[in-house]
């Protein structure tokens, strides 16, 4: 590690990773093994899979500790050199979890209109009537497309109440 | 009957209005999101893959199969006009594309792009319906023991070859292993790591996990630092075909790309992307003008575009008679067949011959669409370029959104959605890749069966699993894949002993 810098954040994924190995071999000696299967029975590959996991965030770990990171993915859209943008990240996420718990009692259409907005809006879109059309059109656009063309299921919240009153 | 029968028969189902419209569906959606940055064929399959409930296996794979090879075509207009690939398998056309675009060369460079993937891929399918036929019968004879070794294959070239890091690519590998775990065994019908939740019986979605990893995480990374200038497009005039000039100096890259395409997207050597690197190296080698390489060589775009549409069609060789898909948009086309009960292999030529005929000869179909609307119609996707980022990243995550919910029927599908998307987010934060999570998710419980079944018949003797030649031939080639980087790596970091390299 280069000397007075701080350790990687990619450590608090190491570690996660060691942890879900740790997990994994744990929990194994209690799944059930039925008598005729003692060869190769359903505990075998989870052991070699958290072993694999373990074995892994120990080789990485030592990497990560040496001050060895690998290039941040790129991307058209990503600036590299920029500072990692907190609150936006942290914005979409509460966002879409919202997005997600209002699914069932307003409909996906509408929720998805509301998603849209958030997102473009923390994203830096301003022009108000653009966002509002856009969010709109797709959402509703996409919905029918899915329910009505592919059969799908997606809860329409009132406007599965207008569609059935005009039908 | 034999394959040209049924090829012909293939042909017939291919034209009916139908199967014509799910083609031009599939190949105009995979061009866009081709084109578009953020999305790509892998992810835009798994978003598709609830009209699997709804539509005929047939023009489902008509679809999927189109978004694959259409994917191959956008990728290369955003590498030509914005320097940057709108999909991996392109990174290499930006080399030499973009230069070309910059020197009033545009046109052209989109020109032999298209034309070339159009020729890679119809000689690509055509080398796959003669291929894969044989191959199925081959494949017949490939133990459990042979098929492990495949998927270690598989496991190892997909996390080792891609990305700046193996070991990064090896530890994204086993997080979507791990997750492979959950659900019921398979074999023994033992719940494991459910947590004592029935909605974890049937494992993890992998709609949900390609989504969550690919868009989710994708739209979280790009917000954490985006790029507020607007994207630096290329001009280019409109073309219709490809100068004298530039087709002498085409076709051979062309065939030369073809036929290093397509052997290696067969093999599990990691997909498309890998053959654009090995197409380009062989051109630059061959070209009579190398010192044009570095600033616009046209064989530098020839030569990778064709191969990674042969590619696409090599893919689909094991994919169809091994059930073994080598590349991400491969791993979900496999789910979408386990969602029809249909159990891709060996016997899927002779227990569903108009699904795969049908798909072959749809194939050729959507070639020459692509070409017709990759040509004329690069205006229009450069438009495309030009959506601003904050919609199009709303509109992605409306996608997932969609997809994720109309496929588990639950708002806390969504929260699991978000939650693999964070995942991603830290993921690509550190370089680590998210592909070989995908695969290992898909190809995990693969693995098992084969392993199982291996040492139940040997009574538990691992020296089985290296039983055959074959699984040796594989074994050996897995352990070339993974240490070949690694020595390479090590190499480059000593000839470079100032520089931090990346391990």
């Amino acid at each position: 590690m280069r000397a007075g810098s701080r350790p990687s954040g990619e450590l608090l994924l190491v570690l996660l990773l060691a942890g879900l190995g740790a997990y994994t071999l744990a929990t194994t000696p209690s799944i059930m093994v039925p008598p005729m299967a003692e060869n190769a029975g359903p505990r075998l590959f989870p052991y070699l899979i958290g072993g694999l996991l373990v074995g892994v965030a120990v080789l990485l770990g030592a990497q990560v500790l040496r001050g060895r990171s690998a290039p941040p993915e790129e991307g058209e859209d990503v600036d590299p050199d920029g500072r990692t943008d907190w609150r936006a990240v942290l914005l979409l996420i509460v966002l879409f979890a919202a997005h997600a718990v209002l699914i069932e009692p307003i409909g996906w259409p509408l929720a998805a209109a509301l998603l849209f907005s958030g997102v473009a809006i923390v994203l830096g879109a301003r022009t108000w009537w653009l966002i509002a059309v856009s969010a709109l059109v797709l959402a509703v656009g996409l919905w029918a497309v899915f329910v009505f063309g592919l059969g799908a299921y997606l809860p329409g919240g009132p406007l599965q109440g207008l569609v059935h009153g005009l039908a | 009957m034999n394959s040209f029968d049924y090829l012909m028969q293939g042909f017939a189902s291919a034209l009916t209005p139908q199967s014509l419209m799910f083609a031009l569906l599939g190949v105009l959606l995979g061009t866009l999101v081709g084109v578009l940055p953020g999305i790509g064929p892998a992810m835009t399959v798994a978003l598709l893959l609830p009209i699997t409930f709804s539509v005929p296996a047939t023009s489902a794979f008509i679809l999927f199969a189109g978004v694959f090879y259409g994917g191959m075509y956008g990728g290369s207009t955003t590498s030509i006009l914005l320097n940057t690939p709108g999909e991996s398998a392109s990174i290499i056309t930006a080399l030499e594309g973009n230069k070309m675009a910059k020197l009033g060369r545009g046109a052209q460079a989109l020109a032999t792009a298209a034309i070339g993937s159009f020729v890679a891929g119809t000689i690509g399918t055509v080398l796959l319906a003669l291929l894969a036929p044989v191959m199925a019968d081959w494949a017949v004879t490939l133990t459990s023991a042979d098929y492990f070794a495949l998927v270690v294959l598989a496991f190892c070239t997909v996390s080792a070859m891609l990305g700046a890091s193996p070991l990064r690519g090896v530890a994204s590998l086993t997080v979507g292993l791990a997750l492979g775990l959950i659900g019921l065994d398979s074999v023994s019908g033992q719940p494991r790591f459910t947590f004592g939740l029935f909605e974890l019986a049937n494992g993890v979605d992998v709609v949900i996990a390609a989504v969550g990893m690919f868009a989710v995480g994708e739209t979280l990374y790009v917000a954490s630092r985006m790029r507020h200038a607007p994207p630096k497009l290329v001009p280019v005039n409109r073309t219709w075909w490809l100068p004298k000039e530039d087709l002498k100096r085409s076709w051979k890259p062309w065939l030369r790309g073809t036929f290093i395409g397509f052997p290696l997207g067969v093999m599990p050597a990691g997909g498309p992307v890998v053959t654009t690197f090995l197409s380009y190296a062989v051109e630059k080698k061959l070209s009579k003008h190398p010192e044009e390489f570095g600033k616009g060589a046209i064989e530098g775009v020839a030569g990778p575009e064709a191969a990674n549409n042969a590619a696409v069609a090599g893919v689909l060789v094991p994919l169809l008679t091994l059930g073994l898909p080598t590349s991400a948009t491969a791993a979900i086309m496999l789910s979408a067949f386990g969602s029809y009960g249909i159990q891709p292999g060996p016997l899927l030529f002779e227990m569903q011959p108009e699904l795969v005929w049908t798909l072959i000869a749809s194939l050729c179909i959507g070639n020459v669409m692509l070409l017709v609307l990759n040509l004329p119609l690069a205006g229009i996707w450069v438009k495309v370029l030009q959506i601003p980022r904050p919609y199009l990243y709303a509109g992605i995550l409306v996608c997932a959104s969609l997809g994720a919910y109309a496929s588990s029927q639950s708002w806390q599908g969504l929260l699991v959605l978000l939650g693999i998307g964070m995942l991603s987010y830290a993921m690509r934060r550190y370089g680590w890749p998210v592909v070989p999570a995908v695969v290992g998710l898909i190809l995990g419980p693969i693995a098992e069966d084969n392993l199982r079944k291996t040492l139940l018949v040997s009574q538990g003797d691992p020296a089985a699993l290296v039983g055959t030649p074959f699984a040796q031939a594989m074994l050996a080639l897995a352990l070339l894949a993974i240490t070949v980087p690694l020595i390479m790596k090590t190499r480059a970091r000593r000839r470079l002993p100032g520089q931090r390299a990346a391990g």
